[in-house]
């Protein structure tokens, strides 16, 4: 078949441009770097363009050995971070101000995550309509940076409210025990779906249309990491942002490469929610930026969440950009 | 009226008996099959739906109970702790241990007290459970679990009741599937702790595995949220919801079933199963004291197996029945055509010309044996009028073969019996007019001369020969002058010429004698120099003469001849023996008749034996070229 033959020769010609690319890279000359990276969760397809990276070996191209090491409750990454346990860490732009406030010296290398995907979510036969009617209410509150814009909420709202410890499950809110409950848009409020409550029982507040939007995961490292190794930090960011850019543009690949850690993990998910999540993702990566500008931390959202602390008492004064967000997203 | 020819059957009766009544009770069979089993079908369906949810119902009622029983514990623990209060940890541990050993299903228990009620003012918690070794307790307020952000603590201190937990993988006691009761422990309407009781669900899944629903039926039981604790694929388990189902395979009605399921509704239902597609039946029950749903799910095949089996039953059954209806009919037909068959056979034997042909074996006493019955005497009745009819025919075979024989001597008859007799036979041959009667001829005499003489000369044979080749030779010209020989005499002919017109038929006469002469003359010339010349002399008279039969009686029988008699006659013969050296001699009447036509000699006068007056008499001398 000529087809066939075109396409024997189209591989051939892609196996030596790739073995060109290869062997120009001056990483590949020398020993791999090994790097650790620091999720913020368990293995989920939050994030999936990291697994991506490593399984196409786009890591290893650009002369990097990975580890990722999943989170849990109650692991602190930047915690981590500062202790030396990782060379790069996923944050919150939220806690890694409030951290590089309290002096630990960490940069943004990247800013993945553009929009805040954190909601509260009521039962539309709650009688809850909006913000001001949770006056009083109980409201499951997930702590530290989870927290921060609940708390800007209701003191620009002048709301008192009932706050309610949340933890990881949303038994409490499905059990009615709260009358509003925190979620993530790319988990929770999926998770509530496949609890059996239709989207139409749901009600929704977006802390965005509430103009509190901090943006989320960011990769973070050690001043001194950037500052001594730029070009790992360089190639590092620009292999995780061409696996989210893989990731979105083949997703049964990407979904296959989470659900083989979920299953190693043993974790308690399943692959539509997974898909969901990655979904949600790209929207929430995408957002603003696209794809070519993915990386890139908003200033105006900096200032947002700068401003947000220092009134909540998080933070003595705003973060300055410079020498905070680092260009290591942006192509040298 | 015109009739258009019949189609032929294309089947033999046998076939075509046998086919109709075979239908006709086939159709009827299954009629009557389908009817019973539809209604029995539906029954069994019914009956299987009903034994499914009533499996559904019943399974999810006993784990109800055996949650229920659990759950006894800590309500009691709790009510008694309301009253006596918690004194220490000791006292806490020991009365949690009274608890657990009490209740064999109690995995483990706990007692944690709302922060700062508690002998500690801070955080209080007692936690018991089992191990191979033994009881064993420990402390559930570190500040890694926080246990008053933990569900099993949190949602009854905000209800204010008793609730069972999600269940969820215990990593603590080795990653078991537990859940966990918690009761509130109430004080003034004010929750001051929680009392917990853990059960494993490891037995649930065993259980559920082993529920008997057929050889391909599972069954599974949902949580209030949806999840899987146990179910078919283990990969379920704790993984997927019945939601996350309807979404994987995009399935909206098995979402609506799981919202029916966590409400607490029991029913039963056919769909198609997710994964195979294939329909299956699934009835589901709440377990009341958790929320829980228990599902029973049989695939349809295996649903609808009694059915099946009595379809196949009935079909067996309803096959053989028409194969014996088939036999019967068989056997029934033979013996109806069987006989039929006898009779055609019989019908062709005697077709072929089997005339003693006789059907037998056919019974007397019903329609067909009146049938061969007829046939038979048909048959005879044939027989002998075929017999009849041989005989008529045999007689008519006679009869031609003597009308053949008399045709024969007719023939030969023939040359001898005169033209005008022939005539008056052939006008009425049932009663020819042979009468005499009076009429108008011609009389001709030919007399051979010297006839005495040459029959001495010449020899009897060679005689005969001379006479037959003479007289032949006269023959011709004697029919084509219409003149009957009337008389032969050895040595002389007499011969009759009769015709309307008198003229004529004296005509005809002397053409006649003229032509003899002729003849003579020219067979004398031929037979010159073998034999003598022969003379023959001639006579004719013309005149009225009785002309009819004669009838001669004797005793070998009656003889008839036909001649003209009278003086006419006896005049010609007169005239005949007056000629001499081959003359004609014609009187009076006939040379009047003929004058004119030939040469006439008149002799005068001459007296003729017999006759009383001289006649005038006239020699012919050749007829007159006109």
């Amino acid at each position: 078949m000529s087809s066939g033959r075109f396409w024997d020769k189209a591989r051939t010609w892609w196996a030596a441009a790739l073995l060109a690319a290869w062997l120009l890279t001056p990483a590949a000359a020398q020993a791999a770097d090994k790097v650790r990276l620091q999720l913020q969760w368990v293995h989920q397809a939050q994030f999936a363009g990291f697994y991506l990276a490593q399984d196409l070996g786009l890591y290893a191209k650009t002369g990097l050995e990975v580890q990722i090491k999943p989170g849990g409750p109650g692991l602190d990454p930047l915690a981590e971070l500062a202790a030396g346990r990782c060379d790069f860490a996923l944050s919150w732009l939220s806690e890694a101000l409030q951290r590089r406030g309290k002096g630990v010296p960490l940069v943004n290398l990247a800013q993945l995550v553009q929009r805040s995907s954190l909601l509260l979510v009521t039962f539309a036969d709650s009688g809850i309509a909006s913000i001001k009617d949770l006056q009083g209410k109980r409201v499951g509150l997930w702590s530290r940076q989870f927290a921060l814009a609940p708390h800007a909420l209701f003191q620009r709202e002048g709301v008192r409210v009932q706050e309610v410890p949340q933890n990881v499950t949303m038994a409490p809110f499905l059990m009615r025990a709260v009358d509003a409950a925190s979620a993530m848009l790319y988990n929770e409020y999926h998770q509530l779906y496949q609890a059996g409550v239709d989207w139409k029982q749901i009600r929704v507040f977006d802390f965005v249309e509430l103009g509190l939007n901090f943006p989320e995961d960011g990769i973070y490292a050690l001043d001194s990491t950037w500052a001594q190794r730029p070009e790992v930090c360089r190639r590092f960011v620009a292999a995780s942002l061409e696996g989210w850019r893989r990731a979105f543009a083949q997703p049964e690949q990407a979904l296959a490469a989470v659900m083989k850690r979920v299953d190693a993990s043993h974790l308690a998910s399943n692959r539509s929610h997974q898909r969901w999540m990655l979904d949600t993702m790209q929207r929430l990566i995408t957002n603003r930026v696209g794809l070519a500008l993915m990386g890139q931390l908003s200033p105006f959202d900096l200032k947002t969440v700068n401003q947000v602390l220092v009134q909540q008492g998080f933070l003595p004064a705003p973060v300055a950009e410079k020498g905070f967000a680092v260009p290591a997203w942006r192509a040298p | 009226m015109s009739q258009t020819p019949l189609r032929p059957r294309w089947l033999r009766l046998r076939s075509r008996f046998v086919i109709f009544v075979l239908s006709g009770v086939a159709v009827v069979a299954a009629a009557m099959a389908l009817i019973s089993h539809q209604e029995a079908s539906q029954a069994m369906l019914k009956a299987s739906q009903e034994h499914l949810l009533s499996l559904a119902l019943a399974q999810a009622a006993e784990l109800g109970r055996r949650l229920e029983s659990v759950s006894a514990a800590p309500r009691g623990l709790a009510l008694s702790l309301e009253q006596v209060g918690v004194r220490d940890r000791q006292f806490a541990v020991s009365i949690l241990r009274q608890h657990i050993s009490g209740n064999p299903r109690i995995f483990g228990m706990a007692l944690a007290l709302v922060p700062g009620q508690g002998p500690q003012r801070r955080l209080f918690s007692a936690y018991v459970y089992r191990t191979p070794q033994g009881f064993k307790s420990m402390d559930l307020d570190s500040p890694s679990y926080d246990y008053p952000r933990q569900d099993w603590y949190l949602i009854p201190s905000l209800l204010g009741r008793a609730v069972w937990s999600e269940p969820y993988f215990d990593e603590g006691g080795g990653g078991v599937l537990m859940t966990t009761f918690s009761a509130p422990l109430l004080s003034q309407g004010r929750v001051e702790g929680i009392v917990t009781a853990d059960v494993s669900l490891q037995e649930l899944g065993r259980q559920v595995r082993s529920l008997d629903v057929g050889s391909q039926g599972y069954a599974f039981v949902l949580t209030s949220q949806g999840t899987f604790l146990a179910a078919p694929i283990q990969e379920w388990v704790m993984r997927q919801t019945i939601f996350s189902l309807a979404e994987q395979y995009q399935r909206p009605d098995l979402r609506t079933l799981g919202q029916n399921m966590v409400r607490g509704r029991s029913g039963v239902l056919r769909l198609p199963d997710p994964r195979s597609g294939q329909p299956v039946w699934l009835a589901f029950a709440p377990v009341k004291e958790v929320g829980w749903s228990y599902v029973v799910v049989a695939p349809e095949s295996e649903v609808l197996a009694p059915v099946q089996n009595l379809t196949r039953h009935q079909l067996y059954f309803a096959g053989l029945g028409l194969l014996i209806m088939g036999l019967v009919i068989l056997v029934m037909v033979v013996g109806l055509t069987k006989p039929v068959q006898l009779l055609t056979a019989g019908a062709r034997r005697l077709a072929s010309g089997d005339l003693g042909s006789r059907v037998k074996g056919i019974r007397p006493g019903d329609e067909v044996g009146e049938l061969a019955d007829s046939f038979n005497t048909m048959a005879g009745d044939l027989q002998a009028h075929v017999a009849e009819l041989q005989r008529k025919r045999k007689e008519l075979e006679d009869s031609l073969h003597r009308i053949e024989l008399l045709e024969n001597i007719q023939n030969t008859l023939n040359k001898f019996v005169p033209t005008s007799v022939r005539a008056r036979i052939a006008e009425a041959p049932e009663a020819p007019d042979l009468t005499k009667r009076e009429t108008d001829v011609s009389v001709l005499f030919l007399d051979v001369a010297g006839y005495t003489k040459m029959s001495e000369q010449v020899a009897g044979e060679e005689m005969n020969f001379l006479i037959e080749r003479y007289f032949s030779s006269f023959l011709d010209d004697i029919y084509q002058n219409k003149g009957d020989i009337n008389e032969t005499a050895g040595d002389g002919l007499m011969i009759i010429f009769q015709d309307d017109d008198p003229a004529k038929h004296a005509l005809s006469a002397v053409n006649c004698a003229v032509a003899i002469q002729n003849k003579v003359a020219q067979v004398n010339q031929e037979l010159k120099g073998r034999f003598q010349p022969v003379t023959i002399n001639i006579g004719v008279n013309s005149g009225t003469a009785l002309v009819g039969s004669s009838r001669f009686e004797g005793l070998a029988g009656t003889r008839w001849t036909f001649t003209a008699t009278g003086p006419v006659t006896n005049t010609a013969a007169r005239l005949g023996a007056l000629a001499s050296k081959g003359e004609i001699y014609i009187g009076p009447e006939t040379a009047q008749r003929v004058q004119g036509r030939f040469a006439l000699k008149d002799i005068g006068p001459q007296q003729l034996k017999n006759v009383a007056q001289p006649v005038q008499v006239f020699q012919v001398l050749g007829p007159l070229n006109a």
